[in-house]
C-alpha cells in the first residue's frame, strides 16, 4: 500500500492518453472525472456503442479506441475534485456522495475548455444556450430540443456543430455567423504556419462549402447581436455587413464564441498564469513538459491554453513522460526519444492556432462595450453598470470587486463573469487585462452539500495504490 | 514609472481596510484635508474575510476595560449606518435583534456563563442564558443538542463588505481622499510631519494615522517601533441562499441578509497561511450541522480564510507612537467602525489621545514586548 504515482483531474484527451502512456510505464494511476462518463468534450459518448457516431466524423471515431485502452483500474467518472491543497492532495466526492482522498507523487491537471462567456442582452432567457453544451447532447443523446434552432456566434466549433446538424438530418433554420471579414495582414502572418497543417485547413474549409449547399440561412458578418423575449428567447436580432437589421424567429438559440481553458484547479492552487493576446485569454504557464509553477504539479491540454484536440493529446503523453522521469520508471534519455515525435506534431498543432486566432477573435463577448443593463455575473446578478460604478468607488482590482458587488461569489465561482469582469475594470481604469486578472478560486470548485463534509470524519478515506 | 507631484494634506490614513476607512471617514466629516492610501487588490485585507458581527458578547475578557469600550462601539453604529446610507445609497444590512453565543457541552456553556458575568459587572452589558426550546423560538430548526447559549439583545450584524464599500464611496466623494494601489512603502519624519513613499505618489502630511492592519508592523518599525499584533487564521464557509430563517446571528452561524448562511469560528495560529484546509472546513460544516441540523442539506459554495489582527489580549491597540503618528489597530473592524469614525477619529483630530484612551496604549505590553527584534512579520 502506497501513494499512487500519478493523480489526473480530469477523463478527456488529454487524461486519457496521460493515463495509457503512465501505465504502460508501470505508474500507478488514478483519474477523476465528474461526468458520467470519460470522454471529455471532444469524445463525449464516444465509448457509448449508440447509432450515429460516425457521422459526427471521423476524428471523432478514434474516441472509442482512446477509452479502450485507457480502460483500467482507478478511472473514476462521476467523481467530482472538489478542493486541490497546495502538495496535490485531492479530496472527491464519488456519486455515492462520499468524500474521499487522494495524495499522489504527482498531479496532472487535464480539466479541457470551457464555452467563453457571451455576455449579451438575452442570454440567459431559458432557450438559449451554448453550441458546445448542444454538441454534447448530440454526442450523448444523439439529438439536441426540438424547434426551430438559430446558431449565432462565431468559431470553428459553430461551423462544426452546423455540419454535425446537417449529418444528423437536424437542419439549423439559420447560422447569424459574427465572424469579422479576414484581414489580409493577418492572413499573410499566420497562412504559412497553417498550410504545414493541410487536415485542419481543408477540415475547416470543406465545412464551409458543406454548409453553402444546405438549405440553413447563413448571415455572415454580422454585428450588434441581441436576444429578446418575454419568459423565453423567441427571437435573433443583429446587423448586417451593409447596416440593415434583421430579426429572426427562433425557438433554440445556440451562441458560440469560441473556448477558454478551464483552469478553476491550477487557479485554486494559485499556479502562475499569463495572458495569451492571441487566444484572448490567460494560459497556466507551463515548461514544455507541462510542469506548473508549482512542482509536482502538471498541467496539460486546453485547459492550459487553446491548443486543439490533437495537441492535447501529445500534451498528455509528454507530461505522462516527465512524470515517469521523475518518478524514476525511465531516464531523461529513454524520455527524451519517447517524447521526440508528440512533441514534434505538437509543435505542427501549436503552429496552426495563430491562422484559428486571427480568424475567429472574440465577438459577442466584448463586455468592455456591454451595455450598463446587460447581466455579467449569472449567479448574483451583477450587471456592467453595476460593476463600472463599483471600479469608480475604489475597487481597482477583481477581488475588491467581487467583495464590493458580489460578481464572482455564486456557484459558479466565476466561470461565466471572471473574463468579462477583467475586461470592464480594464477598460475603465486604461490598464491592460494581463496586469488585472482574475479574483481568487475557493474551495469546493463546486457546490456540495455541508453534510457531506461533515459526516467526512471516517469517510475521508485515503485512496492508495 | 512616472514621477507624479508630491501632494500635501493635513493628515494621511495608511490602510484602505475597514479601521482605516472608518477613521478616515470620520476626519472628513470633521472637516480635515485627509488621504487616504489603499494598498489595493494584493492587501492581506482582513476587512474582505469578515463575519461581520456587530458585538459587544465576550469583548474584554482578558482586558476589563475594553468591555465598556465595545459596548459603547456597538451602541453608536445605529446612528452612524444611519448616516452612512443616507450618504452613499448603500444598504450595510445592519440588523441588532440580539445574537447567540452556542455552547455544545454544559462545562463550556457554564464557562461562558461566569465570563459574561464578569464583564457585565464591568460594563453593565445585559444577557440572558437560554436553553434549546427558548432559542428555538427565534432560531427555528435548532438542534436540542446543545447545551445552550448567552443572547445579548444588543449584539447584531452588519455586511462588512458593503460597509467597505460605503466608506470607500463616501471618502471618494471627496476628491483625490482615496487613492488606490498606493502601499505605503516608506515613511520618514520631516520637520513639518511626515513624508509618505507609495507607488501612486509621495504624499506630505501634518498626521499620519497608521491603520493597516498587519501592515502596521512593518510601517511602525520605520518610526522605530515595535508592535505585539500577530495574525490568527479564521477560516469561513458560505452556503447557497435559503429562505430566512435565522433572525439573531451567532458566531458559529449566522444568516446573511441574502439568505447564505456564514459559518466560522476557527481559530489557527499559522503565520501568514491563508490558504483553507479541508480538515477545518469539515469541522466547521459539522459545528453547524450539529446546531441546526437542516444544515445539512444546504449547499457550501465557497470558503475563504482571513488573518485577524491580535494583539495578546485580543483588544484595540490606541497609541500615538510619535508625534503626530496615530495607531490604530484592532480586530474587530466591524463592531468598532462607528466609534472609530466617531471618538478616534475626533482623539486624532484633535491630535491627542484622551484618559479614555489609556487602557488602549502600547504601554500595557511592555513586560510581554520581545526582546529586541519584531517577534511577528
Amino acid at each position: 500500500m502506497s501513494a499512487p504515482d500519478l493523480l489526473i483531474i480530469g477523463g478527456g484527451s488529454t487524461g486519457l492518453s496521460a493515463s495509457i502512456v503512465a501505465r504502460e510505464l508501470g505508474l500507478s494511476v488514478e483519474l477523476l472525472d465528474e461526468r458520467p462518463a470519460l470522454g471529455g468534450n471532444y469524445f463525449a459518448g464516444a465509448g457509448n456503442p449508440s447509432a450515429g457516431k460516425t457521422k459526427l466524423g471521423e476524428g471523432y471515431a478514434q474516441g472509442a479506441d482512446l477509452l479502450r485502452k485507457a480502460n483500467g483500474p482507478g478511472m473514476r467518472n462521476g467523481a467530482f475534485a472538489w478542493q486541490i491543497e497546495p502538495d496535490g492532495k485531492t479530496y472527491f466526492i464519488d456519486p455515492a456522495g462520499k468524500v474521499g482522498s487522494i495524495s499522489p507523487r504527482r498531479l496532472l491537471i487535464a480539466t479541457g475548455a470551457q464555452e467563453r462567456p457571451v455576455p449579451i442582452a438575452g442570454a440567459l432567457l431559458p432557450g438559449v444556450m451554448y453550441a458546445g453544451a448542444a454538441q454534447l447532447m448530440l454526442k450523448t443523446f444523439g439529438s439536441i430540443p426540438a424547434g426551430r434552432a438559430v446558431l449565432v456566434g462565431s468559431g470553428p466549433l459553430l461551423l462544426l456543430l452546423a455540419k454535425q446538424l446537417l449529418s444528423q438530418g437536424a437542419a439549423p433554420a439559420a447560422m447569424i455567423e459574427t465572424t469579422p471579414r479576414a484581414g489580409l495582414l493577418m492572413t499573410a502572418t499566420s497562412l504559412p504556419a497553417a498550410l504545414k497543417v493541410p487536415a485542419l485547413l481543408s477540415e475547416g474549409l470543406g465545412f464551409r462549402s458543406a454548409l453553402k449547399k444546405s438549405a440553413m440561412a447563413w448571415h455572415r458578418q454580422a454585428s450588434g447581436v441581441f436576444i429578446s423575449g418575454r419568459d423565453k428567447a423567441q427571437s435573433v436580432t443583429f446587423t448586417d455587413r451593409h447596416g440593415q437589421h434583421h430579426t429572426i424567429m427562433a425557438d433554440l438559440i445556440l451562441l458560440h464564441d469560441g473556448v477558454i481553458p478551464n483552469d478553476h484547479v491550477a487557479r485554486q492552487l494559485k499556479c502562475k498564469e499569463t495572458w495569451n493576446p492571441g487566444q484572448h485569454c490567460f494560459n497556466t504557464t507551463v515548461d514544455q513538459w507541462g510542469e506548473t509553477s508549482r512542482k509536482g504539479i502538471f498541467a496539460a491540454g486546453d485547459c492550459t491554453g487553446i491548443w486543439g484536440v490533437e495537441a492535447a493529446r501529445m500534451s498528455g503523453e509528454i507530461a505522462a513522460l516527465e512524470i515517469a522521469r521523475q518518478l524514476g520508471f525511465i531516464n531523461a534519455d529513454e524520455r527524451d526519444r519517447r517524447a521526440a515525435e508528440p512533441l514534434r506534431q505538437r509543435a505542427r498543432q501549436v503552429a496552426f492556432r495563430p491562422f484559428v486566432e486571427t480568424h475567429f477573435p472574440p465577438t459577442l463577448a466584448r463586455a468592455a462595450f456591454a451595455a450598463n443593463d446587460t447581466v455579467i455575473c449569472r449567479c448574483e446578478m451583477v450587471t456592467a453598470g453595476e460593476i463600472r460604478l463599483a471600479v469608480r468607488q475604489g475597487a481597482s482590482g477583481p477581488d475588491q470587486l467581487k467583495s464590493f458587488t458580489r460578481c464572482g461569489m455564486g456557484p459558479c465561482q466565476g466561470r461565466s463573469c471572471a473574463m468579462a469582469v477583467a475586461e470592464i475594470i480594464a477598460s475603465e481604469t486604461g490598464r491592460s487585462i494581463g496586469e488585472i486578472g482574475r479574483h481568487d478560486i475557493r474551495a469546493p470548485l463546486k457546490p456540495l452539500p455541508l453534510g457531506q463534509i461533515a459526516t467526512a470524519r471516517d469517510a475521508a478515506e485515503e485512496i492508495v495504490a | 514609472m512616472t514621477s507624479r507631484p508630491e501632494i500635501g494634506v493635513e493628515i494621511a490614513v495608511i490602510g484602505g481596510g475597514l479601521v482605516g476607512a472608518a477613521v478616515a471617514y470620520g476626519l472628513i466629516k470633521k472637516g480635515l484635508s485627509i488621504v487616504l492610501l489603499d494598498e489595493g487588490d494584493s492587501a492581506i485585507r482582513a476587512s474582505r474575510g469578515n463575519f461581520g458581527l456587530v458585538c459587544a458578547a465576550g469583548k474584554g475578557d482578558k482586558l476589563e476595560n475594553y468591555a465598556p469600550w465595545a459596548l459603547q462601539g456597538v451602541h453608536v453604529w445605529a446612528e452612524f449606518a444611519k448616516n452612512l446610507i443616507a450618504e452613499t445609497g448603500i444598504d450595510l444590512e445592519l440588523e441588532q435583534n440580539g445574537g447567540f453565543v452556542f455552547c455544545a457541552e454544559p462545562p463550556a456553556l457554564k464557562e461562558r456563563i461566569e465570563m459574561m458575568e464578569r464583564l457585565r459587572r464591568k460594563s453593565g452589558l445585559d444577557f440572558e442564558v437560554m436553553q434549546p426550546a427558548e432559542i428555538a423560538r427565534l432560531m427555528p430548526g435548532v438542534s436540542s443538542n446543545v447545551a445552550g447559549a448567552i443572547f445579548c439583545e444588543i449584539d447584531g450584524a452588519a455586511n462588512p463588505l458593503k460597509l467597505l464599500r460605503a466608506l470607500h464611496a463616501a471618502i471618494s466623494a471627496t476628491e483625490g481622499a482615496l487613492r488606490r494601489d498606493a502601499r505605503a512603502e516608506r515613511i520618514e519624519r520631516t520637520s513639518g510631519g511626515y513624508r509618505i513613499t507609495t507607488p501612486a505618489g509621495v504624499v506630505t502630511s501634518e498626521k499620519v494615522v497608521l491603520a493597516a492592519g498587519l501592515g502596521n508592523l512593518g510601517l511602525a518599525k520605520w518610526l522605530g517601533v515595535r508592535l505585539p499584533i500577530k495574525p490568527m487564521r479564521g477560516q469561513i464557509l458560505v452556503t447557497e441562499r435559503y429562505e430566512p430563517v435565522l433572525k439573531a446571528p451567532s458566531e458559529h452561524v449566522r444568516q446573511t441578509m441574502d439568505g447564505t448562511f456564514l459559518l466560522g469560528g476557527s481559530w489557527e495560529d499559522v503565520g501568514y497561511d491563508t490558504s483553507t484546509t479541508f480538515e477545518v472546513t469539515r469541522d466547521i460544516a459539522a459545528r453547524a450541522v450539529r446546531y441546526f441540523p437542516f444544515l445539512e442539506k444546504v449547499r457550501l459554495v465557497r470558503t475563504w480564510s482571513a488573518l485577524r489582527i491580535l494583539a495578546p489580549d485580543n483588544a484595540p491597540i490606541y497609541e500615538e507612537i510619535a508625534p503626530g503618528a496615530f495607531l490604530v489597530t484592532c480586530h474587530s473592524g466591524v463592531s468598532l467602525a462607528a466609534i472609530h469614525a466617531g471618538k478616534v477619529a475626533g482623539w486624532i483630530a484633535d491630535g491627542a489621545l484622551p484618559d479614555e484612551a489609556a487602557p488602549f496604549a502600547l504601554s500595557r505590553f511592555e513586560s510581554s514586548l520581545p526582546e529586541r527584534e519584531v517577534a511577528y512579520g
